[in-house]
């Protein structure tokens, strides 16, 4: 499945014609098969207990119905189940919380990790303008590359690792490079969940803010693009047949990949239990909520 | 200029090297500085490095007489690379546009002789703006010190791919970033009228190109955003940045002219230390100490270009770089006059 993302076996005629991203392109026919049901891997898995990471959800009286959403879906706990394999010199907390901002940094002092109401709000008012079809899926995906990248940020920090390059830029593609470890069904939401996002925020920014140490979306857009064909040419290499992603980028794309994988193996994998993590991809992330 | 894929995109930064000296250089050859048992950069064939042209012929014989390769071999001695990594000089594919490269299978750096020629032109522009509007630049800069601030600094943006390659750097970020990072770290631990020369000349740079818009008229994304470079808006603000970040009583004339906005330039004392923290952990095991300290304070601006020695002020010399010259103030409120005409 995997509509958008997968590499055509047929190709058109006349080569692939240069080809850009409108908004919401890739909600196309991609995530229909997303909510499918719950397969018996996902009542096999048993969770992992993650003792050293706590979550919590604030209340707030503004932002009710997302908290409400976040709770229902478990977000915060698969955040604490997948962080598991970790070992963490402290005990960290992942909470969500009303902030008043779209984001705030790792609270190293006190070990906490913030994922805000608003920047879910955020994500759900751009999923508005999509296929109303598609909006959970945006939702979903948007969703875990909020999370993925609040818990990237506090690793660097957490593990002390040395990091060149914009550190926004790094939690981005330690953000994709992970995604890619889900099954290619959740790999797909979350990579175009993420990829929607950015696209729908370009285009609601209209300008485009270059002073920022956070990439403007469009740039992050291509950057999570460029990981995931990197990581796996069978199921996003699409996006270059489509035009979507540049050819003159993509072909740097395995190398950025093995860029982010070396790195990876050398910094963060002795952090990592390597038989938590078996179990870990063993769960279907997608209806974990539901068991 | 990238790694491994030449593009045409213009390059980065400044710095190190004054090599100078287009005129001048004579005497005094530097010596080979390879020490027995460990590979370096050098310098590739019997044509020295720079390969033959006839369409940059006169671009070569600057660069030749400034002996611009061996500077950056020299400069570059301390470091103890576990493989070799290769020095040129060549008129590239690609054009007039070409600019230079590394090539991660050869490693080897390659500088375009057309990449020259395009800086000197821009250092024309640069210096036709200032002799218009000089209160718009919020430190005055020669021709020469453009021109060799910004091929320096290029030279240690591909320096810096080479060594995340050979090195082995556990690279997070995106690398052409690092690469810019690398280069203005390196030039802010030289003297300080080279790491100030190294700033302006990259700042100047990059405030005369324009960027990006994020969408075409028909609703698309602007595929240059695409790029594995940031725009050059990004990559003056994370040069200046990093600069401000370190030494806030220099390149703090950055912030109070405009150049640098405030919301930036709150958070630069962190980049900087996350930078500087990243050198230490992931290259720094990799440098003679003592030799780099020589390095540091060798007047790489000199004319005359022989065998690297210490400068005799070395001992004394103060840590955080200091303004070249204090008469220069901020834009005054005009418009941009680096744009003009680029």
């Amino acid at each position: 499945m995997i509509a958008t993302f997968a590499r055509r076996r047929t190709r058109r005629r006349g080569g692939s014609a240069r080809r850009r991203a409108p908004i919401g392109f890739l909600l196309g026919a991609t995530l229909a098969c997303a909510i499918a049901p719950a397969t018996p891997a996902a009542a096999q898995a048993a969770p992992v207990a993650a003792a050293q990471v706590q979550v919590r959800y604030e209340p707030t009286a503004k932002l009710s119905a997302v908290r409400d959403m976040l709770q229902r879906h478990k977000v915060l706990e698969k955040a604490q189940l997948f962080m598991s394999p970790l070992r963490f010199p402290r005990a960290l907390t992942i909470r969500a919380a009303e902030c008043g901002a779209s984001s705030v940094p790792y609270d190293a002092a006190d070990g906490i990790i913030t994922i805000c109401y608003e920047a879910i709000a955020d994500i759900q008012a751009l999923a508005k303008g999509s296929d109303p079809d598609k909006v959970a899926a945006f939702v979903t995906g948007g969703v875990v590359e909020e999370v993925l990248h609040r818990m990237a940020l506090a690793i660097l920090r957490i593990y002390d690792i040395p990091v060149w390059g914009r550190e926004e830029d790094a939690a981005d593609r330690l953000g994709a490079f992970v995604m890619l470890k889900f099954d290619e069904r959740t790999a797909a939401i979350a990579i175009t969940g993420a990829a929607n996002l950015f696209i729908a925020a370009t285009s609601a920014l209209g300008k485009v803010d270059y002073v920022s140490d956070v990439s403007p979306p469009a740039q992050r857009f291509y950057n999570f693009l460029c990981v995931a064909v990197g990581g796996d040419q069978r199921n996003f290499g699409g996006v270059v047949d489509q035009g979507f992603l540049p050819k003159d980028r993509a072909v740097k794309c395995a190398g950025e990949y093995n860029t982010i994988r070396k790195a990876f193996d050398l910094r963060v994998m002795p952090h990592v239990d390597p038989d938590l993590v078996v179990r870990i991809r063993a769960i279907d992330w997608l209806h974990e909520d539901k068991n | 200029m990238g790694r491994g894929v030449m593009s045409t995109r213009t390059a980065l930064a400044w710095t190190c090297a004054g090599l100078l000296a287009l005129a001048g250089a004579g005497a005094a050859w530097a010596q080979p500085t390879q020490q027995p048992g460990r590979a370096a950069l050098a310098v590739e064939n019997d044509d020295g490095g720079y390969r033959a042209t006839k369409k940059y012929a006169d671009v070569r014989d600057r660069v030749v007489k400034a002996r611009m390769l061996e500077r950056l071999r020299d400069f570059l001695s301390p470091i103890r690379l576990p493989r070799s990594v290769g020095l040129l000089a060549a008129e590239c594919d690609g054009g007039a546009g070409a600019g230079p490269f590394y090539l991660t299978g050869d490693r080897t750096i390659t500088i375009c002789y057309q990449f020259v020629a395009a800086v000197e032109k821009v250092a024309d522009t640069v210096i036709a703006a200032q002799r218009e509007n000089p209160q718009f630049f919020p430190f005055p800069v020669t021709r020469d010190e453009f021109i060799w601030g910004l091929l320096g600094g290029v030279m240690l943006h591909e320096s810096g791919h080479a060594l995340f390659d050979v090195l082995d750097v556990p690279m997070f970020g995106r690398e052409e970033d690092a690469a810019d990072q690398f280069a203005i770290l390196i030039a802010l631990k030289l003297r300080p009228p080279l790491a100030v020369a190294a700033v302006k000349a990259y700042a100047y740079f990059w405030r005369g190109m324009s960027d990006p818009d994020a969408m075409t008229k028909d609703g698309s994304l602007n595929q240059d955003f695409a790029d594995e470079h940031g725009t050059p808006s990004q990559r003056l603000f994370n040069g200046l940045c990093i600069a401000y970040g370190r030494s806030p009583e220099v390149f703090g004339k950055f912030v109070a002219a405009g150049w640098l906005p405030q919301q930036r330039a709150k958070g630069c004392a962190r980049e900087y230390a996350q930078l500087e923290q990243a050198f230490t952990r992931t290259v720094l095991p990799f440098i003679d100490t003592a030799r780099m300290a020589e390095m540091e304070n060798i007047d790489w601006l000199a004319a005359n270009y022989g065998p690297a020695q210490p400068a005799p002020a070395a001992s004394t010399a103060p840590a955080s770089p200091v303004p070249a010259s204090k008469s220069a103030q901020g834009p005054g409120g005009r418009g941009d006059p680096l744009s003009a005409g680029r």
